[in-house]
């Protein structure tokens, strides 16, 4: 902290406050609160909003209008009036320690933080609480992975916002989805979008599927979400990468906030079509998530590799993780010293249940296929949440994932979860 | 002849179908225009396939050849 006096350094405090004002208030209102024989400097008075901050030492008060917050020399008492958020005293931040002395102090501490930390990791004593505690299960309302990702507790819907599959199509006549907006196109040649496999019945599923299913807990995140359900994996399960940038193609046309991929090829690098895919959806308010990939063997000691699509740098990697939140034994690792190659997220996809064509109705089955499609519909949710689109709606959902204690070539950023 | 996608430049992104013509021109079997993301895919001859670098517009030229294959339904992971 340039400037500061060696008696403020000892108090961490400078003695004045800083306040923190409602998110809607305008100009008169920030002045009308704070006024009252105070003098007043505003942010909006400097040119460009450059705050110099020597001609502001004789202000009272100085108001950073951009940020709604104030910073004021007065008791907090004086400013109670007009909607405000918060006050609290304002800390002075260090560079580093003034003297030689307070450095190795400071050192020792760090040290002493570490030694404790690691002997807690070798007792078995480190990791978050949802890692510690019973693993998550399945019960009468909800299946685990909402509950992980607290979906159960979360108020939105995904009402309003695009949400594309690409997959290996839909069952249409699934009694669940009676009444959803469906539009559905298949870029398989000579098959329709009716699902012939169950996969893509089942991403759908978990992705936007029913607040109050027929029968069982709910499994479905984004259950208001508009489906654009695009078929480019054949019955058979095969496709290639026209028939995936196609469908790509058409749910960025299509406006899609979010476009699901619970698909890969097993090829250790990064295939451009998808960088240029992924990157141009971004630049037209599209996410793309797509699976990391299952190639992994974790307890024979192999860790897999992320693989196309999902190896692209503007594409979301999912990986997969179980009921204790630990990586699942085929969840695919970051691709070394690959730029994009990263996973990026983690979401459950082990024992996942969720729909599938009828008679069979549900089908309980695990991969990094059921990771994706949660983080498609929890982005769905942060998309009606925020109004954020492309990579700002990727951003949000970095910042609001639970950072695990999993690698981070493994899990990326952590577990995704839900607006509240 | 094999697979490939062509990127186009940003500044080409409004005239994707001159530049897909001139692709044809040069012989390129073009199968789809795809606007929303600047991709053109399609199939050209090995010998041919240099020459496409060179028309206005291109940004690159890639394989897009890749087959991607789910495992049969009644397999556990997917």
């Amino acid at each position: 902290m340039i400037g500061a006096s060696p008696a403020i350094r000892k108090g961490q405090r400078t003695g004045r406050f800083i306040v923190v004002f409602a998110e809607d208030m305008n100009r008169a209102d920030l002045l009308g609160a704070m006024r009252g024989g105070l003098t007043v400097a505003d942010s909006r008075d400097f040119e460009d909003d450059n705050v110099d901050l020597e001609q502001t030492t004789e202000a009272d008060v100085t108001i950073f209008s951009e940020l709604g917050m104030a910073v004021m020399t007065t008791e907090p008492a004086q400013a109670t009036a007009g909607p405000i958020l918060s006050v609290s005293p304002e800390l002075v931040h260090h560079v580093l320690p003034a003297d030689e002395a307070s450095y190795v102090k400071g050192y020792c501490d760090g040290v002493a933080d570490l030694s404790a930390r690691l002997l807690a990791a070798s007792q078995g004593g480190a990791g978050l609480p949802a890692e510690t505690g019973p693993p998550f299960a399945d019960t009468a309302e909800h299946t685990w992975g909402l509950r992980a990702t607290r979906v159960d507790s979360s108020p939105l819907s995904g009402r309003g916002i695009q949400v594309a599959l690409l997959d290996t199509g839909f069952d249409l006549e699934h009694p669940d989805f009676r009444g959803r907006s469906v539009t559905a196109q298949s870029f398989v040649r000579g098959e329709g979008p009716q699902d012939g496999h169950g996969h893509g019945t089942h991403v759908v599923g978990t992705a936007c599927g029913p607040k109050n299913p027929s029968t069982g807990p709910r499994y479905g995140v984004a259950h208001e979400a508009d489906l654009f359900v695009g078929k480019v994996l054949s019955d058979a399960g095969a496709g290639d990468d026209a028939g995936i940038l196609a469908g790509i193609n058409w749910a960025v046309a299509n406006g899609c906030a979010v476009i699901s991929m619970s698909l890969g090829a097993d090829v250790a690098a990064v295939h451009p079509p998808y960088t240029t895919a992924g990157r141009r959806a971004l630049d037209r308010g599209s996410l793309i998530v797509a699976a990391a990939g299952n190639n992994a063997d974790r307890d024979a000691g192999q860790p897999g590799f992320v693989g196309p699509p999902a190896s692209s740098p503007y594409i979301m990697a999912v990986a997969a993780l179980d009921q204790r939140l630990e990586v699942a034994r085929f969840s695919a690792r970051s691709l070394p010293a690959t730029r994009g190659g990263q996973v990026d997220v983690a979401a459950p996809g082990v024992d996942v249940l969720s729909s599938w064509p009828m008679p069979t109705r549900y089908n309980t089955i695990s991969g990094t296929s059921m990771a994706t499609p949660h983080v498609a519909g929890l982005a769905a949710l942060w998309a009606e949440r925020t109004g954020l689109r492309g990579r700002e709606l990727w951003a949000v959902l970095s910042m609001e994932s639970d950072r695990l204690s999993a690698a981070s070539v493994d899990v990326g950023g952590g577990l995704v979860l839900a607006p509240q | 002849m094999s697979h490939i996608s062509v990127s186009i430049d940003d500044e080409h992104l409004e005239s994707m179908g001159s530049v897909a013509r001139a692709l044809q021109d040069q012989g390129m079997q073009v199968e789809q225009v795809l606007d929303g993301v600047g991709i053109i895919t399609g199939s050209i001859s090995e010998e041919r396939r240099l020459l496409l670098a060179s028309v206005p517009g291109v940004a690159a030229i890639a394989d897009s050849s890749l087959a991607y294959q789910l495992p049969s339904p009644d397999v556990g992971i997917q």
